[in-house]
């Protein structure tokens, strides 16, 4: 039973690793892929006990009982994340010419998939954070090595569009913890719904910028375009089963706060209004409707879906709508994918705008500090003419009196005399 | 003598070993260049063993050499003392002194003797200014440190305005040590004693009747040091001319010295009435550092001046944890002092390696390095993630924690704001490994020179230790954190 808990997580670490250094060896790839269709059916069958499955971690050095926990949801969702490894994965491993070198992006792959079921079973506020954050570098990495982007900057934005998500969440972690005393998210979030507005206000906020960027929803959605360009298993492995599952998941998990207020259902409503109206126009100008663009239409329904009570729906066909859409839009449209990397020349304009401002900051203290300097230059050169020294040879005195003092008082401590 | 092991022998050996090792490095000019490097290493080795020798030897909480308590106004002693707030700082300069000296091995060939020797005084200096038991002795090793370091600058300083920075430098730091000098002889006639443990009794005992300026003053004087906005004017410049060694060892360890003195004076003297009226423009100052110094260096097109921003933008995310005025803060305002130390010698020796290699400081005639040297880049995105605060780097320990110790402060609508330069510190870091490793490279690129031995070694030493310190992040935490509370509570 508790292995049941923990293998969801190593197994595809432990796949990773075998994929990268022994591709070449196909009976034990097979059997690490069996351990992965075993994990799914475990999951999936310990999803419908009545009670969730609990396995304790131990303390963390934050001081919190941390665990994990299979609740019937979670279960599901991470069933649905391995069985779509393994169909996406390893079927073509069976065939006769697919043991090709082994590709860092495949094995990334996997490990997106361990620190995704870690963050759908793990209880601990904190140790969500950390796995979000690895979930997130595994997405830039795989973007990295399959879609190299024209421009440096990028290279690296997508990861820094979903970095952005996980600071967010740990605003919402460091909030929570301040104002419920509790690192469980169980708790946490049942505790927050008590909050006063203000405080809870903050947390809203948190958890929708955490969720928006893990959706890929406007402005956040360049990751979700770059992702859109990656090779079939990749694109769906991380726009399925990646930071948009554990986006939409968040907002499961935080319904009750959510739809509890009603400035956040407004918050929520016109969240889906303003994406679903962004991805319309989009298709509209692009002329057809692209992965990208259905991607960030399913999203905004996951904002939605609390207003009218169907989260849970929503949750669990989320992994079969997304692989739909992922696979049956590039059909229709003739069978390429249309979506092109997002161009950035340069840095994002607002940050230029920051950028400049922060640039002529620095440059007005500078103008005062030359002004300080060309006056004290000024008293230095008239105590040099007192002196008829330079600056170098001052310091080098100056600096030869230091020992002298030192040795006066090294003296005192010998001799007890001042 | 207070220990009677040979405890506070080993702790004068650590301060005697530089100044020796200077001596002998002054003294060798018949010598080749590598000798006075190698003599530089031994010294800075010794000094780190001998500090190990002098904690592991203890009596008490402290090791302690001479008396600084009963030294009265008039007769100021050698007196000097490592407890649990000096030895994570004296760590952290320790280790830096040791990789800074090691890349220097092949770096400063030419003018080694002079710029060796002066690079063990400035060592030697800060050490004591850490060490120091004595408030006389304290200034005169805080002026050390800054006759030392101007020396250098503008004798090894790698520009033909190597003048003028160092002597804005110099004025910069010198008015925050006068400030400094002037609420430390304040306090000392007032408390009619010259140890620091006995003035920060005298100062806690006044509470609210304790002028609120003289704390300020200390403050002024200290976050010079650190380079806070807008007191910060000195560093960009003086890193971008200085040599990459002694840059590594203004921004690792010298930086650090102005957080110590905050949690060592400041911290430890202020009563409820300076925290008052010192925490919100302490707090606004240190968010303030955080985004503006992330905004410049996202402005910055020389490679060098960039992580030179971003120690403004650290020491930052330092002073928040040290003004939240709470044990926990404190520690994690240490605690990112000391992972800073760390990252930012890899940073700093990371866009040495790339210098040698390609000659070039500009950003916009750099790029393609992810090919070319695609070792190099790798240390840089660690280097990168780290200071970005990701886990499970070391740096993401300290800054969760100073948050958690902001959120309980009395203005934890503030820390928000903090975590605008959270986001904007991974946008300058990735910004910076985007444009070097995957950037087009230019028209004009020459084949790369080779790296010297001793930088690549000293890097990749660092990016070891920069692993195993964040493996051992969490109780790395905790055993800082209770030696620091044991030293405040023991200092008063």
């Amino acid at each position: 039973m508790m292995a049941a808990l923990v293998a969801p997580i190593l197994a595809p670490v432990v796949l990773a690793l075998a994929w990268y250094r022994w591709k070449r060896r196909p009976s034990l790839i097979r059997v690490l892929w069996l351990l992965q269709l075993l994990v799914a059916i475990a999951a999936l069958s310990l999803a419908w006990r009545a009670t969730p499955l609990t396995l304790a971690l131990g303390t963390t050095h934050w001081g919190h009982p941390a665990h994990l926990v299979l609740s019937p949801t979670a279960g599901v969702l991470v069933a649905a994340i391995h069985l779509a490894m393994v169909i996406v994965f390893a079927a073509p491993t069976w065939r006769p010419n697919a043991d090709g070198p082994p590709t860092p992006a495949t094995s990334l792959t996997f490990i997106l998939i361990g620190a995704a079921s870690a963050a759908l079973l793990v209880d601990d506020l904190l140790l969500r954070t950390i796995v979000l954050d690895i979930a997130s570098l595994s997405v830039g990495l795989i973007l990295l090595a399959q879609s190299p982007a024209p421009t440096p900057l990028g290279s690296v934005w997508p990861y820094l569009l979903l970095h952005i998500g996980d600071i967010a969440f740990l605003l919402l972690t460091l909030w929570l913890d301040f104002t419920t005393g509790t690192w469980s998210i169980s708790q946490a979030f049942s505790l927050a719904i008590g909050l006063s507005p203000g405080p809870r206000a903050l947390a809203i906020a948190a958890a929708l910028l955490a969720a928006g960027c893990k959706l890929g929803l406007p402005p956040f959605d360049g990751w979700l375009r770059r992702a859109s360009t990656l090779s079939t298993p990749y694109c769906i492995m991380v726009l399925c089963a990646g930071p948009p599952l554990l986006g939409a998941y968040l907002l499961y998990r935080l319904q009750d706060l959510l739809v509890g207020d009603p400035v956040s259902r407004a918050t929520l409503l016109a969240i889906v209004l303003l994406c679903v109206a962004y991805g319309v126009w989009r298709a509209l100008r692009n002329g057809s409707l692209g992965v990208s663009e259905g991607l960030i239409l399913h999203s905004a329904l996951a904002f939605g879906a609390p207003l009218i009570g169907w989260q849970r729906v929503y949750l669990l066909s989320f992994l079969p709508v997304r692989l739909a859409i992922c696979w049956l839009i590039p059909q229709l449209a003739g069978g390429a994918v249309e979506v092109k990397p997002a161009a950035r020349a340069d840095l994002p304009a607002v940050l230029q705008a920051l950028a400049g401002i922060a640039a002529h900051v620095d440059a007005a203290l500078s103008r005062l500090a030359n002004g300080l300097g060309t006056l004290s230059r000024r008293l230095g050169a008239a105590m040099q003419r007192v002196h008829s020294g330079k600056i170098r040879r001052n310091l080098l005195i100056a600096l030869l009196a230091l020992p002298a003092i030192l040795l006066a008082m090294l003296a005192n401590l010998w001799t007890g005399t001042p | 003598m207070s220990n009677s092991s040979w405890a506070p022998i080993a702790l004068l050996l650590s301060l005697v070993a530089p100044c020796l090792g200077a001596v002998c490095v002054g003294l060798g000019r018949s010598r080749p260049g590598r000798w006075a490097g190698g003599v530089a290493l031994t010294s800075a080795l010794l000094l780190s063993l001998a500090l190990a020798l002098a904690w592991l030897a203890r009596d008490g909480e402290a090791v302690l050499f001479g008396d600084g308590v009963n030294a009265g106004m008039l007769a100021p002693r050698l007196a000097l003392r490592l407890d649990g707030l000096s030895l994570p700082f004296a760590l952290n300069l320790a280790l830096v002194a040791i990789l800074s000296l090691w890349y220097a091995l092949d770096y400063a060939v030419a003018q080694a003797q002079s710029f060796h020797a002066l690079m063990l005084l400035f060592v030697a200096s800060m050490l004591g200014a850490l060490l120091a038991d004595e408030l006389i002795l304290f200034a005169l090793f805080w002026e050390g440190m800054l006759l030392t370091s101007s020396l250098l600058l503008l004798r090894h300083g790698d520009s033909p305005n190597a003048e003028s920075v160092t002597l804005r430098y110099f004025i910069y730091t010198q008015a925050g040590s006068l400030a400094l000098l002037g609420g430390l002889l304040w306090l000392a006639v007032r408390a009619e004693s010259t140890s620091p443990q006995m003035v920060s009794l005298w100062a806690q005992q006044q509470g609210a009747s304790l002028p609120w300026v003289i704390p300020a003053a200390l403050a002024v004087g200290f976050l010079v040091k650190m380079a806070i906005v807008p007191l910060h004017g000195w560093l960009p410049d003086a890193h971008a001319i200085a040599p990459m060694p002694l840059t590594i060892l203004l921004a690792a360890a010298m930086l650090a010295m102005g957080g110590y003195g905050m949690a060592r004076f400041v911290f430890g003297m202020v009563g409820p009435g300076g925290v008052a009226a010192l925490q919100t423009p302490l707090m606004v100052l240190a968010i303030t550092s955080q985004i503006l110094g992330a905004l410049m260096g996202l402005a910055s097109r020389d490679i060098k001046r960039i992580v030179a921003y971003s120690s403004i933008s650290q020491m930052g995310y330092a002073l928040l944890g040290i003004a939240s005025f709470s044990s926990e803060g404190l520690s994690a305002g240490v605690m990112h002092i000391w992972s800073h130390g760390i990252v930012k010698s890899l940073l700093f020796m990371v866009i040495g390696l790339v210098i040698a290699a390609t000659s070039r400081r500009q950003i916009s005639r750099l790029g393609g390095l992810g090919k070319r040297l695609p070792r190099v880049m790798l240390a840089l995105g660690i280097g990168a993630l780290a200071i970005s605060g990701l886990p499970p780097f070391i740096t993401f320990a300290s800054e969760w924690r100073i948050l958690l110790a902001d959120l309980a402060s009395t203005h934890p609508a503030l820390v928000v704001l903090a975590f605008v330069g959270i986001v904007l510190t991974s946008c300058y870091a990735l910004a910076l490994v985007g444009r070097l490793a995957w950037g087009s490279a230019p028209e004009d690129s020459e084949p790369l020179q080779p790296i010297p031995r001793s930088m690549a070694l000293s890097t990749l030493a660092t990016v070891i230790l920069l692993i195993l310190v964040s493996l051992a992040g969490y109780p790395l935490t905790i055993w800082l954190g209770g030696l620091i509370t044991s030293a405040m509570g023991s200092g008063a």
